[in-house]
């Protein structure tokens, strides 16, 4: 390992690409093996990881897991509590709740994390060109960002909705436009400060182009930021998707997402609190969980950023 | 670079986005395909009835002309028309926004009043009592989008202890009334932003305590609580203005869904109505009046915190 430190892109010297084959490496699966065991050493991020992967497990074989159909009515058990037949009670339609919220599951990481992913890159792609052309690319790039900055996530996601019209696909689009700007600005500031680098000068030297150098040198350096405001943004991303599909305006009934579960609930709060209850567990516990685990994420991916929290978009 | 031309620069850079956001809202409907009139009125309608309409929402003319002449008539106060009902979307918009200010202020000022006070109680004593239950507390209530946090609260007070109203704005000419339906929504919209004060707040006194100033001040025996509210909060303090200023945005995108579920009138609910009418104007409107009030918002925070906060080399941190 600490050769292989000695020898990363930022250390300023640039000759990455022409040392490090000839040092020992650990394989990519001890250096796996240890990231992983990394994550794990805090308490938080391990409870991180584990809700994270509960998550994952419960979006992929939710059908399996599931007790029922999320869409089986039972005209006999409407707005039942918690029973052994219905861990987490029934809605208004005798649905069982747990099963809508294991199928929910699939919905928000179906929509909060390809979001997120676009995001991610297409903030990357402008923040590279800002942040490395300078110029008119930079002042277009900056007036870019402020002006969809200036429109609350949920707002902007809200009003392209009302315009392409919602289908889980469009929730997608509008969700990553609307936590574009974010990734765009951030990585603008990052290329802003990668670029002073040597290796970037000695690049330009031997003469790389500047595709060459924000492709191959720029964005290895700055991905591991990105990727921890990733973890980070998935919760908001869910909140959005929840937001707009309790207005009514994403996924449509009878397929189950949180925020369709809260709705559904909040219409029958007086009677049975239990699907409010439930679907706001559901939401904190994904939300902890992934701000645990970019916690710990950006702890092993980049110790310098300890003790910076964004907890609020 | 002087004041004056920092603010200059800041007002025009505030005026270009206010510009790109009216052009980005105008062309928003027109680049889609498919066209507004018909999603209204439905394939069948009445040809005479799409040309009357499409005249008076200036769809017969070419697309940048339409949206030049979008930004001119916004400038002139002019936002449209409901064509459902015929109303001026303007004095739409402008009749809810008090409703929606209200509720903002009263969220961001319940969130200064109890969050900076906690962030000096904990920052007093780091890792005491007070210190940890902010920490818990704060986390566990950012966690939860506002409209979930004001559904949870909606299910304590006005279900199960029949508290608190939770319906509507209160009857109008009667403050009393007003300000109890005002306390839930309020509280639910600033829980966050207490946890997330009160922790800034906390950070910041810590850094500045360890001052030469403060502690200049202690050996001057000048008494432990002036140095504390006076001397270090007011500096601990300045960062708080520039997050109010950014956080505007996200407040006010929390008390659109605030005032659905609690049923009070205002931008959200106005917006969420035409949702379901397909009443494009209106949301077009909203987000415009929305969009600069966050604009506005930046552009006060950011001259304010330069003002307060000193040491900020003018123009360095200016971010464009």
């Amino acid at each position: 390992m600490a050769l292989l430190g000695a020898a990363r892109p930022d250390d300023g010297i640039g000759l990455f690409d022409l040392d490090v084959s000839s040092l020992p490496q650990p394989t990519r699966r001890a250096r796996a093996r240890s990231a992983v065991g990394s994550l794990l050493t805090t308490p938080g991020g391990t409870l991180g990881t584990i809700i994270v992967l509960a998550l994952i497990v419960l979006a992929v074989f939710g059908p399996l897991l599931a007790p029922y159909s999320f869409s089986a009515i039972d005209v006999n058990a409407t707005l039942q509590g918690p029973s052994l037949h219905h861990l987490l009670g029934t809605d208004q339609l005798g649905r069982d709740l747990l099963s809508r919220l294991i199928y929910g599951t699939r919905i928000e990481m179906a929509v909060s994390v390809p979001a997120v992913a676009f995001a991610l890159v297409f903030g990357l792609v402008l923040g590279l060109l800002g942040g490395y052309l300078g110029g008119i690319f930079d002042n277009a790039v900056v007036l870019l960002t402020d002006t969809f900055q200036s429109f609350p996530a949920i707002i902007l996601a809200l009003t392209l909705l009302v315009v392409i019209g919602s289908s889980l696909r469009n929730l997608v689009i509008v969700i990553a436009v609307a936590f574009l700007p974010n990734y765009a600005r951030t990585s603008r500031a990052l290329v802003l400060s990668a670029k002073q680098n040597h290796y970037v000068l000695a690049e330009r030297a031997l003469g790389a182009s500047r595709l060459r150098i924000m492709v191959r040198h720029i964005s290895p350096n700055i991905v591991a930021p990105l990727f921890i405001l990733l973890a980070m943004d998935i919760p908001s991303a869910i909140a959005v998707e929840a937001g707009l599909s309790f207005l009514g305006l994403g996924v449509r009934p009878p397929n189950p997402s949180w925020g369709t579960v809260l709705s559904d609930g909040f219409s029958s709060i007086y009677q049975a609190p239990w699907a409010v209850l439930f679907a706001s567990l559901a939401l904190a516990i994904a939300t902890i969980g992934f701000l645990m685990f970019g916690e710990a994420l950006r702890d092993v991916l980049d110790p310098r950023l300890r003790g910076v929290s964004r907890w609020r978009a | 670079m002087s004041l004056a031309r920092y603010l200059g620069r800041r007002v025009i850079t505030a005026l270009v986005v206010v510009l790109i956001v009216m052009a980005f809202l105008a062309s928003l409907d027109r680049l889609i395909p498919g066209n507004p009139v018909t999603y209204v009125f439905g394939p069948h309608a009445n040809p005479a009835l799409i040309k009357e309409v499409r005249h008076q929402m200036g769809l017969d003319v070419s697309v940048p002309q339409q949206i030049y002449q979008y930004i001119v008539n916004a400038f002139q106060g002019n936002l449209g028309i409901n064509f459902v009902t015929n109303q001026s979307v303007a004095s739409l918009v402008m009749e809810n926004l008090k409703y929606t200010l209200v509720l903002a202020v009263s969220g961001l000022g319940l969130a200064v009043l109890v969050g900076v006070p906690l962030g000096v109680l904990a920052a007093t004593k780091p890792g005491g009592l007070v210190d940890r239950a902010i920490g818990i507390v704060s986390i566990s209530v950012i966690t939860l989008p506002p409209f979930v946090v004001g559904l949870l609260l909606i299910l304590i007070f006005a279900v199960h202890l029949h508290m608190l109203p939770v319906i509507g704005a209160g009857a109008p000419g009667q403050p009393a009334d007003d300000l109890k339906h005002l306390v839930l929504p309020a509280v639910a919209l600033s829980l966050g932003w207490i946890g997330y004060i009160a922790r800034l707040v906390r950070s910041n006194m810590l850094e500045v305590l360890t001052s030469n100033y403060v502690r200049t001040a202690h050996a001057l025996g000048i008494r432990r609580r002036k140095v504390f509210f006076q001397y270090a909060l007011k500096n601990a303090a300045a960062p708080v203005v520039a997050i109010l200023g950014v956080g505007l945005g996200t407040l006010l995108g929390g008390a659109i869904f605030i005032e659905v579920i609690f049923d009070r009138p205002g931008l959200g609910t106005l917006a969420y109505d035409a949702i379901a009418s397909r009443n494009f104007p209106i949301v077009q409107g909203t987000s415009l009046v929305i969009a600069v009030l966050v604009i506005v918002a930046n552009l006060l925070a950011d001259v304010t915190y330069r003002l307060l906060d000193t040491r900020i080399q003018l123009g360095q941190a200016a971010g464009t």
